[in-house]
């Protein structure tokens, strides 16, 4: 069949909610309309006419006229009809342009990624920088003494006992390098040092301006001075508030990053991996602030950098460095630019004291045996 | 102009298979292009379900379309990444300035309970904009939705709806739940009285003390729940414990009942333009039985689909290390060959496709199924009035349901 005579068809004109039983025939340049009575309703070019797509029923098609503000509609009931139709009006399923709605998806996309990076990167940042100095600082005392317990509690398999280092000579040691490192820096509230029976080779500042050593990392080094460099860096996270800012601009992007991200399917792999990403280059400008810190205590205890740098190097010995794509995952800065940050500092000045006497350093190194 | 008949029943003229390769098609494009899909995914199924809903053989026409909606997700996403980063810093904030742990062990009760309440904070912070987006997602749906070429619509009122919503959801929080017809119904009235097809308007008429008829199973169920537990505890008989377990179908059977007679209900209970009614016959077994029947059968294609890819993922590995000695076993090397990237590769797209496939076996052998049965058990009554009723203005709502899209709020399409 080659064209359309009285096919049976529905015709709603968009005004009214009346239905109307019709006849479509098609002639030279367009499809006739035409009521009960064969009086023409209206002719509809072929050239205009478009389908409604994705339809429920695989027999009838409904059928608008593109540009028609009234929006009436002619729903063919038979398949036939539908395929005949096609013939004489081809472009029946071209679909409309993108180009206007493209314009509308870049506008307010580009709105959607700006309000999103304010946030994160400017109101979020600022506002946890406001709140961590408005929280007491008994409070977040109390908010490390729990995060230290749970540290615990994952590190010793599930037990909390008694991990804390203590002996007569090792404390009062710990206690003089603190003392030599914390020289005339202000911090915000007093600050505590201890060392944990815990093989890993780390240090930590938590909440609260508690600083911890890890047994591991006093077995690695082979001069206190090294130790003295990181107790620095840590004290650096303490006078800047690091362990309370990061923990609220956490928070505050969790709950963006979770609504950008949220119910995509598989969209939790990307979720954590973004996070990991915002999270390690807000904790590296931390670090690398933590270390220009450290190298001026160091520089003010007369202290060479070069213990400082020289842990580094063992570290990168140990673990190798981040491969470059993978730094921005990194939380801390490439090992090998922050040893050379540290040699380059002590190039200029001749600074030997020693932080310990050796049967102080002595004492230290067996904290844990006592 | 042709005879309307004075009552249309309903008619669902959506197909299994149809339907199936619709939806598994648009899980597939949501997952490959991370989630973005999703907008144009739903505006296809929503026009698919639209327009196979048929009363007296004349389609509904869904005319929402995916770039409108995901143009509105941006502009909620503006609003919500503001509110949501405030909120949430602002929560945590007064959690660490107030919550009091000094010297508490993480797992003491002060500091578990902490944790949940803080949890609960969250949600209520949120509540006032979710209700929010459901009133303008419904808004949203309703203006795109036609029958007989007249648009349906809804009133301005979102902030109203979410005044209310919160009003009722506190009371019935507080009468541990007795009061929860209340809620259903005003906010059910409140949405129904500002809803129009055309120029007509829909009113919901009858009494929330109904829907009590309609609670009584899950109250029934939770004195049988409390009494068996009671016993068993007086008691200290195991055979008591294990009547629990079927308290606890009825249980959750009778939260099925609640929607399901609740939903008739009110139905029945709405008019249009003073004039049109409604019947509606939907039944509870019906729909526990489609979706008992309906997740055997998406888990058992899931899983035999499945089987084959498997079978060829395990065989690759066989080929690819069997032939190596325990010994000369090193991670790197295996975790550097091309094989093991195929294989990790092929559990991926495995992974993806499980989804799709499970998304759309619920969708054809769950959803749609209930779907149907409610339009077909129900009716439109005193419809010759349908000749009488008169376009109305087109509602442009730019932020489409953006804020539904983005909280993650709304129903099965």
């Amino acid at each position: 069949m080659l064209s359309l005579h009285d096919a049976p068809a529905t015709f709603f004109d968009g005004q009214k909610a009346s239905r109307q039983t019709v006849s479509v025939s098609t002639g030279t340049t367009g499809m006739d309309i035409r009521d009960a009575n064969g009086a023409l309703i209206e002719t509809w070019a072929f050239a205009d006419i478009r389908r409604v797509r994705d339809t429920g029923s695989r027999r009838a098609s409904v059928f608008y006229l593109q540009g028609d503000t009234r929006e009436a509609r002619v729903t063919l009931a038979r398949i036939e009809d539908t395929v005949a139709l096609k013939r004489m009006a081809p472009d029946m399923d071209r679909r409309p342009s993108a180009l206007g709605s493209m314009r509308k998806i870049a506008i307010w996309g580009g709105a959607a990624v700006g309000a999103v990076c304010l946030m994160i990167f400017v109101i979020i940042p600022g506002l946890a920088n406001q709140m961590a100095g408005m929280i007491p600082p008994e409070r977040e005392q109390g908010l490390g003494v729990v995060t230290l317990n749970q540290i615990e509690r994952i590190l010793s398999d599930g037990s909390k006992g008694d991990w804390d280092c203590e002996t007569p000579d090792g404390s009062a040691a710990l206690q003089t390098m603190a003392t030599t490192m914390l020289g005339r820096a202000e911090m915000p509230y007093e600050v505590t040092v201890r060392v944990v029976d815990h093989e890993m080779i780390n240090a930590f500042a938590l909440p609260g301006g508690q600083v911890v050593i890890m047994r591991g990392l006093l077995d690695k080094a082979d001069s206190a001075e090294e130790v003295a460099g990181v107790l620095a860096h840590e004290f650096g996270h303490v006078a800047a508030r690091d362990p309370m800012r990061l923990t609220l601009r956490a928070a505050g992007s969790a709950g963006i990053l979770s609504l950008v991200l949220g119910d995509a399917t598989g969209g939790t792999v990307i979720a954590l991996a973004a996070d990991q990403v915002l999270s390690a280059s807000h904790t590296r400008a931390a670090e690398a602030n933590a270390d220009i810190f450290a190298l001026e205590r160091l520089k003010e205890a007369k202290i060479s950098p070069e213990a400082f740098a020289g842990f580094f190097d063992k570290l990168l010995d140990e673990y190798g460095d981040t491969p470059g794509a993978l730094e921005i995952f990194a939380s801390h800065p490439n090992l090998a630019s922050r040893a050379s940050a540290a040699r380059n500092m002590g190039a200029f000045a001749r600074l030997d004291e020693k932080v310990l006497t050796d049967t102080e350093w002595a004492a230290l190194k067996d904290i844990c045996k006592g | 102009m042709s005879q309307t008949p004075n009552r249309i029943a309903g008619q669902y003229n959506g197909e299994k298979g149809g339907f199936f390769m619709l939806t598994c098609l648009t899980t597939l494009l949501t997952i490959i292009t991370f989630g973005i899909y999703r907008f144009w995914a739903k505006s296809r199924i929503r026009r698919y379900v639209w327009s196979a809903t048929a009363p007296n053989n004349d389609p509904m026409e869904y005319t929402g379309t995916g770039t409108e909606k995901f143009v509105g997700f941006l502009i909620a996403m503006v609003f919500l990444a503001v509110c949501l980063g405030l909120v949430q810093l602002g929560l945590s904030f007064l959690g660490f300035a107030i919550w009091d742990t000094i010297g508490l062990d993480p797992e003491s009760p002060e500091v578990l309970i902490g944790q949940a309440i803080s949890g609960y904070v969250t949600i209520l912070a949120i509540l006032p904009l979710v209700l929010f987006a459901r009133y303008r997602g419904r808004r949203y749906m309703l203006s795109r939705t036609r029958w007989r070429g007249v648009r349906f619509g809804m009133d301005k009122g979102a902030v109203g709806y979410a005044l209310r919503g919160i009003f009722y959801g506190f009371l019935a929080l507080i009468t541990l739940g007795l009061l929860t017809p209340l809620m259903t119904f005003k906010l059910e009235k409140y949405m129904t009285d500002r809803t129009w097809y055309g120029d007509a308007q829909f009113e919901q008429e009858g009494s929330w003390t109904e829907l009590y008829r309609s609670a009584i199973h899950i109250i029934f169920a939770a004195l049988a729940l409390i009494g068996v537990s009671v016993l068993a505890a007086m008691t200290g008989d195991d055979a008591y414990a294990l009547l629990a377990i079927p308290a606890f179908i009825y249980f959750m059977i009778s939260f099925v009942f609640y929607r399901v007679d609740s939903f008739r209900r009110m139905a029945r209970n709405k008019i249009v333009d003073d004039v049109m009614g409604f019947e509606a016959m939907p039944q509870t077994g019906f729909v526990i039985k489609t979706y008992i029947i309906g997740t055997l059968l998406t888990s058992l294609i899931t899983t035999l689909a499945v089987i084959p890819i498997v079978l060829v993922v395990v065989g690759l590995g066989v080929s690819g290390f069997g032939g190596m000695n325990a010994a000369d076993f090193d991670p790197v090397e295996m975790m550097q060959s091309p094989l093991f990237l195929v294989g990790g590769l092929l559990i991926v797209l495995v992974y993806f496709a499980m989804l799709a496939l499970s998304s759309a076996c619920a969708n054809a052998f769950i959803i749609q199924p209930i779907y149907g049965h409610f339009v077909t058990t129900g009716a439109l009554l005193n419809s010759k009035h349908l000749n009488e009723i008169s376009q109305r203005q087109g509602d442009s709502m730019p932020d489409a349901e953006g804020f539904a899209d983005a909280l993650d709020v709304g129903g099965a399409f």
